[in-house]
């Protein structure tokens, strides 16, 4: 039921409460998932089989008393290896924390366990979540399920990966460049940054405080914003969650598209899909303008002060008493943190405020902001430039380019499939306003209908057959 | 700290402490160092040469010193 199809937590919850299936059953097609695929893809660092089935019997039981937890009762899903659980390893797919066990589950776990989730495994990530491809761990790299000599987009990579093979339903990932959302977008599913704050980030390992988010990667607009609002506020239901004065969402509802530095380097591919889905957007009677973010250009270097100097100062115990602990890439980076000068930190927080003040005046009049989630298609692993036009970047840079900004910023963003550019998925970005997640959800489900929900994951074990053999 | 000084302290820094791949790390820095320091925004609240406040969109800031134009220095090896 699971892999044989593009099924929602929404399907499976009508059909575990009428009988069709069971979560002892959900939880044996998703193992099975990982034993097939898992090997070449390498999306998980621990597999919880055995707790997982005892959950599973535990829920079909309170199902069949009557008791029901809700939306996500019975349904498997995974979490990136950055994220306490109680009495397991918080790897950050890290030599360095091969000996750590999780005191307890972290606040998001927490709720998702309450709410009836059953955590099938923990999923690989690049290192310590310092990176965009998912190649740097020391559990070896992550594979793209729909191309296994590309990327899968990091650095929540095993979490896309699961969800987009249906190793699991869902998954929970961290956003601070782009986390989430480049990796969804790398394996054709949905991936959500809410607003900054909004979802707790104690019980996670720290990259950048002040640009940490945890958020939802789901193979549904519908199903991201379950997830988020258990790991909000503990409930999945939207009665208790919308605000009484949230605004419906506009049947034609107004978007900005940020020109210039924000859409002058797209891939030709990328480029494609983005005006086809910009298109069929505006037949569906959606207006669509461009807006100027007068300071965009001034994103890369405002998040490198503020990401380095952040992390070195998370990292700065380990940095000077085991080193050698760290894979050498992600270690430089570290390292390069603690050469950033307090001037140049405080100039960076200036440039945020200068920013966040631009894309909020760019939403007063929109409903959300609309670009592509990745400038390029997903790259071959090893690949360490990518030249488009005249211009070469390193791929960290062109990855990054499209999303950090809005973790800068603090505003919710979300990657909806849209196609593919290039045979691999792609996804179209939407910007909602500060502290209105749930009106930028409404938005990218309005979104996903007008585009036909493009299938959350075109995967097929068939098709990854014949590219990886 | 003027951005060419960093930049040589920086790099003999990396250098003492056995860590020479730093230095394509630190260019890279360093050349968005100097960019946000040219930020129009980022000379806010600086003072200029004749002790007044920068206000953004000011360049007062560059005419006073507190850009740094140059590119890195390229020192041997580099």
């Amino acid at each position: 039921m699971i892999a044989s199809s593009g099924t929602t937590i929404a399907d499976l919850g009508l059909a575990l409460r009428n009988g069709t299936t069971t979560a002892a059953t959900l939880v044996d097609e998703c193992l099975a998932a990982i034993a097939a695929h898992d090997p070449v893809l390498n999306a998980f660092i621990t597999v919880l089989s055995d707790d997982a089935r005892r959950q599973a019997r535990t829920l079909d039981e309170e199902l069949a008393r009557g008791i029901d937890r809700g939306p996500l009762h019975g349904i498997p899903i995974s979490l990136k290896d950055i994220i306490d659980l109680a009495g397991k390893p918080t790897t950050a797919a890290s030599r360095l924390r091969t000996e750590h066990r999780a005191p307890a589950d972290a606040p998001v776990a927490a709720r998702l366990r309450a709410a009836g989730a059953i955590f099938i495994g923990k999923c690989n990530l690049h290192e310590l979540a310092f990176g965009t491809t998912g190649e740097e761990s020391a559990y070896g790299a992550t594979r793209n399920p729909h191309a296994p000599a590309c990327v899968p987009g990091g650095s929540s990579s095993g979490s896309a990966v699961s969800v987009a093979t249906g190793m699991a339903l869902a998954s929970i990932g961290t956003d601070t460049g782009g986390s989430i959302r480049i990796p969804a977008s790398a394996c054709g599913v949905v991936g959500l940054k809410p607003t900054h704050g909004e979802v707790s980030v104690a019980g996670v390992v720290p990259l950048a405080p002040s640009l940490d988010h945890v958020g939802p990667i789901a193979r549904s607009v519908g199903d991201a914003a379950t997830l988020y609002r258990i790991m909000r506020d503990g409930s999945g239901d939207v009665r208790r969650s919308a605000p009484a004065n949230e605004p419906p969402v506009d049947s034609r509802p107004r978007l900005g598209i940020p020109r210039r530095y924000l859409l002058d380097l797209l891939e030709p591919a990328v480029e494609r899909a983005f005006a086809g889905a910009v298109e069929r957007l505006e037949r569906s009677g959606w207006r669509i303008d461009d807006v100027d973010l007068a300071h965009a250009a001034d994103t890369a270097p405002i998040y490198l002060h503020t990401q380095l100097a952040e992390a070195a100062d998370c990292h700065r115990a380990d940095l000077e008493n085991r080193p050698a602990a760290y894979g050498r890439s992600v270690r430089l980076r570290l390292e390069l943190g603690r050469y950033v000068l307090a001037e140049d930190y405080v100039r960076a927080q200036r440039g945020r405020s200068v920013l966040t003040a631009e894309v909020d005046a760019a939403l007063i009049q929109r409903a959300a902001l609309l670009l592509p989630t990745l400038p390029v298609v997903p790259p071959r692993i090893g690949t360490e430039s990518i030249a488009i036009g005249k211009v070469t970047e390193t791929t960290r840079a062109l990855t990054l380019r499209l999303t950090q900004l809005f973790d800068v910023t603090g505003h919710p963003a979300i990657s909806v499939p849209c196609g593919t550019a290039g045979g691999l998925p792609t996804g179209l970005q939407l910007v909602g306003r500060r502290g209105e997640t749930e009106h930028l959800l409404a938005l990218a489900a309005a979104c996903e209908a007008a585009l036909g929900r493009v299938t959350p994951w075109a995967y097929s074990p068939r098709a990854f057959a014949r590219s990886s053999s | 700290m003027q951005l060419d000084d960093w930049f040589e302290h920086a790099r003999r820094d990396a250098l003492r402490r056995g860590l020479p791949d730093l230095e394509p790390l630190l260019d890279m820095l360093f050349r968005a160092t100097r960019k946000l320091r040219a930020a129009d925004w980022a000379r806010t609240g600086e003072l200029d040469a004749a002790g007044r406040e920068v206000t953004a969109g000011d360049d007062a800031g560059a005419r006073a010193g507190n850009v740094d134009p140059a590119p890195p220095r390229r020192g041997a090896g580099r």
